[in-house]
């Protein structure tokens, strides 16, 4: 919100700077969030001229072609003032500067002249009242031209723009802001200024008909009818004020009803009573498809969810959100309805939103506008109506259903000190509270304890319990006055953390530590993204959790699945020309689940993409493409640090996700047959779908089925006492027998003395024939007790080695 | 013959300082100084001279042959000093090693972790909730009932009436509360949504809360405990400001201002020339909040605060565009 300084210097006659004024009450909790010179742009950008020569435009009978000069530049514009004259010292706002009512003054052409800049009246630059012709400067005494208008005029002026919480309703008005400041610097507020006005502008009451039909939504319904205006524009002093506090004239009946707005904080509005049916007031709801025009010239259509102000016959007001067109005060208008009253802030806020039509009224009343204000304000702004428009007041109605009830808050000073955590005297309290308007009671009827009672004023309906007093008392007394404590307490026991915490960090370190890129994508993604992973129409993984109010589509439904988030990353990259990745991702992903309290489960995995070369170029080594091992050795050292037992790779294509390509794929599962995840290079038709060309391998964990997955434990086994004999066996056998099976086999042979076997070279190619493949095993021989003898060594490897021929049907490579 | 000489001095000084190791400027010491030398010749002939030029000549070739001697030796110093002598089987180490490939942890779990380690010392543990959201936990239990003009202050994404993503880390409190009986000191980190995206809004972001309730619990320690963290995570001379604010779930509330980390309070771009940052928002929980949950306010007291993790980074590392921590390119995550 905006406050004017001077208005606001006007209301607590404050000594301090506007600085000084800003940060105590940023350090009070109204956050000054700038302070802006005011009229800025028109202090430096209207300067003194004097006229060179008038000469009149053909073809036109009251436009002139005027040069002036302001002692450097010599311009041509066009002035249709009647007193421009040869010789005069006049202003000239200068192409660029934007005027009050935010036109910006351009060059241009008129009547075949090229016009740069405007010539001005007082009442165009907010200097004075006359509008009938350009300010003659020489009047004033301004020596001479090129001084600029903040030299010769005092329009010194700031504004500040002030962050208001959503709970002080009561600070949206200059009087609010300045009762802040009269608590801060304990400077009275000069009442005067609007009591006096409203003092004089009490109307008798009268019969016209103003009826509630909706009392829940409107606690009071004022009306002051005033007879006789007459509508034209508003003095130049007034304008200022709106232009300054960001709003725009429109003629001065409305004028008066804003002014009193950003004054007192009460919204008003003025209908033309000539144009009200009946004529009658009625406060009621829409019924479902009445339309009505609003001031800002767009048709509504209402529903019944909505408040409206209607005549006898239709809506003529949106109800504390903007008036209606078929009832706008305007030049012809003579007799007026003004209106005052308090409008439910739910209901309020309901409607706007539903018109998305934010107002400065609307703003008010959806926080809740003070409810003895509104008689005060209507007669304020009554009075300055009859001032300023002519008109007489007839007299005013009141209807107040649900009459406000004086409340009081107690509170316990010495609760107060420790819930703060500084001991402040109970005088001291009820000082600052009273300078906030909260009047401690006499004779508390609380009397038990050491409770006092305080009132609270009808503008702080923030103010309910003793809590509120705590806030009041700390913030005014400085929370930097408050010590710097560490908090004091027994060592916490009885809270366990969540395992899965500890343990999604050791999967993150397991991966950053084996050379991979930690990534955080955005929890949703599309549709379309969803449904290019490969599964049947109706699988869960193509029925994402919505939103309802998505910011994109590509933002449209929370993913079930990690794949495109990892494949964003990795185009994204290439776009970048990062073409070797390891990256991986650990966050949630959201299935639909009728058991789950929100309708949603969420599941922690793991996400691990690797493409391009598993190495930067480097001069001591060469770079290969990764390939599915790569994914596969991650996916091991992984399960292997977190000793997970028994854990298995298996190409089960009933299990595989349907991302991967069946042959270059394999599914992690554990001791109990539990799936784990998977490894394998992606399909190039999900690729596709995120234009990625090259290939890329992909592995993923189902993180809390590793957490559950059963571990082994961490027990020591002695090391060997006694040498180990190695013997290598090389074999070919038929392409299509895997090691796993060999290697299951050898295990189930359960050789006493084999200690270990591995792999350690595949073959294909001349000599080994087509289809078949050589393959390098080594054994390795060990006994506990004893060195083992080459017979011994000899027996068991013969032994092995002929039953794995016999059972592969292959042939030793001579 | 002095023309002669002053012609061998230029000669040889422009020879010997575009030598370019110490094998050519041993020749040139063998040309001019040598046996047989240029300079060594013309001394050894002073004799034949006439007797008039002897003196002169003689001198000034002595001149030379000392400059040229001190030239050489000069230069030969500079050579050794580019050049080391390279011995037998020398290794260029200068060569880049072979590195295991690095991973790296996003900037954003760098600095979580860093500021859940900050806060576990100090006796909190670690708590989660579901990102998707009831109203209830999100909004209603924290004090902000529906229509509240609280909840213009965060733009929801809601999945249904009753659901919505998490706006804030604070549902977790509730969830917390729920389940446990005070003492409690809890940190909850995680996700959080607003549906909101332009240069300093991403849809999402990453926000740690945190609650502490016991028996006289006050303001003054909510002041320690977060002064003993803004110091462990910026600088442990970081000054802190406390400014009244709003927040529904509690009263009294505040905002807290570091002093401007790149600026130290004199005012620059990065804290609109105000000298201080927000970094996050804090105050007593709302007795309202503890009815909520069944706990008795007169009691117990306590104090939550929330923070955005992105905003600590970006202060921490000078990271100047909030985008780019979803943009997850690895030039960028590398940096760090």
């Amino acid at each position: 919100m905006l406050v004017l300084g001077s208005w606001l210097r006007e209301f607590v006659p404050f000594k301090e700077s506007y600085e000084e004024v800003a940060h105590a009450l940023t350090m009070a909790g109204l956050e000054v969030e700038g302070l802006y010179e005011a009229f800025k742009d028109l202090k430096q950008g209207v300067v003194s001229v004097v006229v060179e020569s008038v000469e009149p435009i053909p073809g036109s009978s009251k436009l002139k072609k005027v040069v002036c000069f302001d002692g450097e530049t010599r311009r041509t514009v066009v002035c249709g003032a009647p007193n421009v004259r040869e010789g005069m010292l006049c202003p000239l706002v200068v192409p660029g500067t934007p005027l009050p009512g935010g036109v910006v003054v351009e060059e241009k052409e008129i009547m075949g002249v090229a016009s740069s800049g405007m010539l001005a009246s007082q009442q165009e630059i907010l200097t004075g009242e006359d509008g009938s012709g350009i300010w003659d400067l020489g009047a004033i005494g301004v020596d001479g031209p090129g001084k600029r208008l903040e030299e010769f005029f005092p329009l010194d002026d700031w504004v500040f723009e002030i962050g208001i919480t959503p709970n002080r309703a009561d600070c949206l008005s200059v009087l609010g802001v300045s009762r802040e400041v009269s608590a801060i610097y304990k400077i009275s507020i000069e009442h005067t200024i609007y009591q006096d006005g409203a003092r004089a502008g009490k109307g008798r009451e009268t019969e016209f008909p103003v009826t509630i039909e909706a009392p829940q939504f409107c606690m009071r319904y004022m009306a002051s009818i005033i007879k006789g205006v007459s509508v034209g524009e508003s003095p130049v002093w007034l304008k200022k004020r709106l232009l300054a506090m960001g709003v725009r004239p429109i003629n001065n009946v409305v004028d008066c009803t804003n002014y009193c707005l950003l004054e007192l904080g009460q919204p008003l509005h003025a209908f033309d009573l000539a144009l009200l049916k009946g004529p009658a007031i009625r406060v009621r709801t829409a019924l479902d498809g009445e339309r009505l025009v609003t001031l800002d010239g767009k048709e509504r259509e209402l529903t019944k969810e909505m408040l409206v102000i209607a005549d006898s016959e239709r809506p003529v007001a949106v109800a504390g959100v903007m008036g209606g067109a078929n009832s706008e005060v305007s030049q012809e208008t003579r007799d007026i309805l003004l209106e005052s009253a308090w409008f439910e802030p739910n209901q309020i806020r309901r409607t706007r939103r539903a018109l998305k039509l934010n107002t400065e009224a609307s703003y008010r009343f959806e926080r809740g506008v003070d409810p003895v204000m509104v008689e005060v304000a209507l007669r304020r702004c009554a009075h300055m109506i009859c001032e300023l428009c002519g008109g007489t007041i007839e007299g005013e109605v009141d209807i107040y259903p649900r009459p406000y009830e004086p409340r009081s808050v107690a509170f316990r000073p010495d609760r107060v000190s420790s819930l703060i955590g500084l001991d402040i005297p109970g005088h001291e309290q009820v000082d600052i509270l009273g300078g906030l308007g909260l009047r401690a009671k006499e004779n508390s009827p609380v009397a038990q304890g050491d409770y006092i009672e305080v009132e609270v004023p009808s503008f702080r309906h923030d103010i309910r319990e003793e809590i509120d007093i705590v806030e009041e008392v700390a913030r005014l007394k400085g929370f930097s006055k408050i010590p710097t404590l560490s908090p004091r307490g027994e060592l916490i026991h009885s809270f366990t953390q969540n395992e899965a915490i500890d343990f999604i960090k050791g999967l993150k370190d397991i991966f950053s530590s084996q050379g991979v890129f930690e990534i955080i994508s955005y929890s949703f993604c599309s549709k379309r993204e969803l449904d290019a992973l490969g599964y049947p129409a109706d699988h869960p993984t193509r029925d994402p959790v919505e939103i309802l109010n998505p910011l994109t589509e590509d933002q449209a439904v929370m993913r079930t699945n990690l794949l495109p988030s990892l494949l964003q990353a990795v185009k994204r990259n290439f776009s970048r020309m990062n073409m070797n990745l390891r990256l991986f991702e650990i966050g949630r992903r959201f299935l639909k689940d009728n058991a789950s309290p929100t309708g949603v489960r969420e599941e922690d995995w793991l996400g691990c993409a690797v493409t391009g070369k598993r190495f930067d170029e480097h001069w001591a080594w060469q770079d290969h493409e990764v390939d599915v091992f790569d994914v596969k050795g991650l996916a091991e050292n992984c399960l292997r640090l977190l000793r997970v037992d028994g854990w298995r790779f298996v190409q089960d294509t009933a299990l595989l996700p349907p991302y991967f390509q069946e042959q270059v794929a394999s599914v992690c599962v554990d001791k109990t047959g539990r799936t784990l995840g998977a490894i394998g290079e992606l399909k190039g038709e999900v690729l596709d779908a995120w234009e990625i060309e090259r290939p890329v391998f992909y592995l993923e964990f189902d993180v809390a089925a590793l957490m559950a997955s059963p571990k082994r434990p961490k027990e020591m086994e002695g090391l060997p006492r006694y040498p180990a004999s190695y013997r290598d066996v090389a074999m070919i056998l038929d392409e299509s027998i895997s090691y796993g099976e060999i290697a299951q086999f050898i295990a189930s042979r359960k050789e006493a003395l084999l200690e270990d076997f591995f792999i350690f070279d595949v073959y294909r190619g001349k000599p080994v024939p087509k289809g078949k493949k050589s393959i390098a095993l080594r054994f390795i021989y060990r006994a506990k007790d004893h060195t083992l003898t080459d017979e011994e060594v000899a027996e068991v490897h013969e032994r092995l080695v002929g039953s794995l021929l016999e059972h592969f049907k292959g042939e030793l490579r001579s | 013959m002095k023309e002669r000489l002053h012609q061998i001095r230029r000669e040889a000084t422009t020879l010997i300082e575009e030598a370019e190791d110490e094998e050519s400027l041993e020749s040139l010491r063998i040309k001019y100084l040598g046996r047989k030398g240029e300079l060594t010749t013309i001394l050894k002939g002073v004799g034949t001279l006439p007797p008039e030029e002897r003196p002169q000549v003689g001198k000034l070739a002595n001149q030379f042959k000392k400059e040229i001697e001190e030239a050489i030796k000069a230069k030969k110093k500079a050579l050794l000093g580019t050049r080391p002598l390279r011995k037998e089987g020398w290794v260029d180490l200068t060569l880049p090693g072979r590195n295991l490939p690095l991973g790296r942890l996003h900037p954003i779990t760098q600095v979580m972790r860093e500021i859940i380690e900050c806060f576990t010392k100090m006796g909190f543990s670690v708590a989660t909730g579901p990102e998707i959201e009831l109203d209830f936990f999100n909004f209603e239990a924290l004090n902000i009932p529906p229509e509240h003009p609280a909840r213009d202050m965060q733009d929801t994404f809601y999945i249904s009436k009753e659901t919505l993503l998490r706006t804030h880390t604070s549902p977790i409190q509730i969830r917390t509360m729920t389940g446990a009986r005070p003492p409690l000191r809890i940190i909850a980190p995680g996700k959080v949504y607003r549906c909101d995206s332009d240069v300093t809004h991403t849809p999402m972001f990453h926000q740690v809360e945190g609650l502490l309730v016991d028996r006289g619990v006050s303001f003054a320690q909510l002041k320690g405990i977060l002064t003993a963290f803004a110091q462990a995570i910026f600088h442990r001379d970081t000054r802190l400001r406390f400014r009244p604010s709003f927040f529904p779930f509690t009263e009294p509330s505040a905002e807290v201002d570091i002093e401007c980390v790149i600026c130290k309070g004199a005012g620059c771009r990065v804290c609109s020339d105000t000298g201080w940052i927000e970094v996050l928002g804090c105050g007593l929980v709302h007795p309202q909040v503890f009815r909520n949950v069944g706990y008795d306010t007169e009691e117990f007291s306590g104090f939550a605060f929330g923070l955005g993790v992105e905003r600590i980074t970006m202060l921490k590392y000078g990271i100047n565009d909030l985008r780019l921590f979803f943009e997850n390119d690895i030039r960028f995550l590398g940096q760090f």
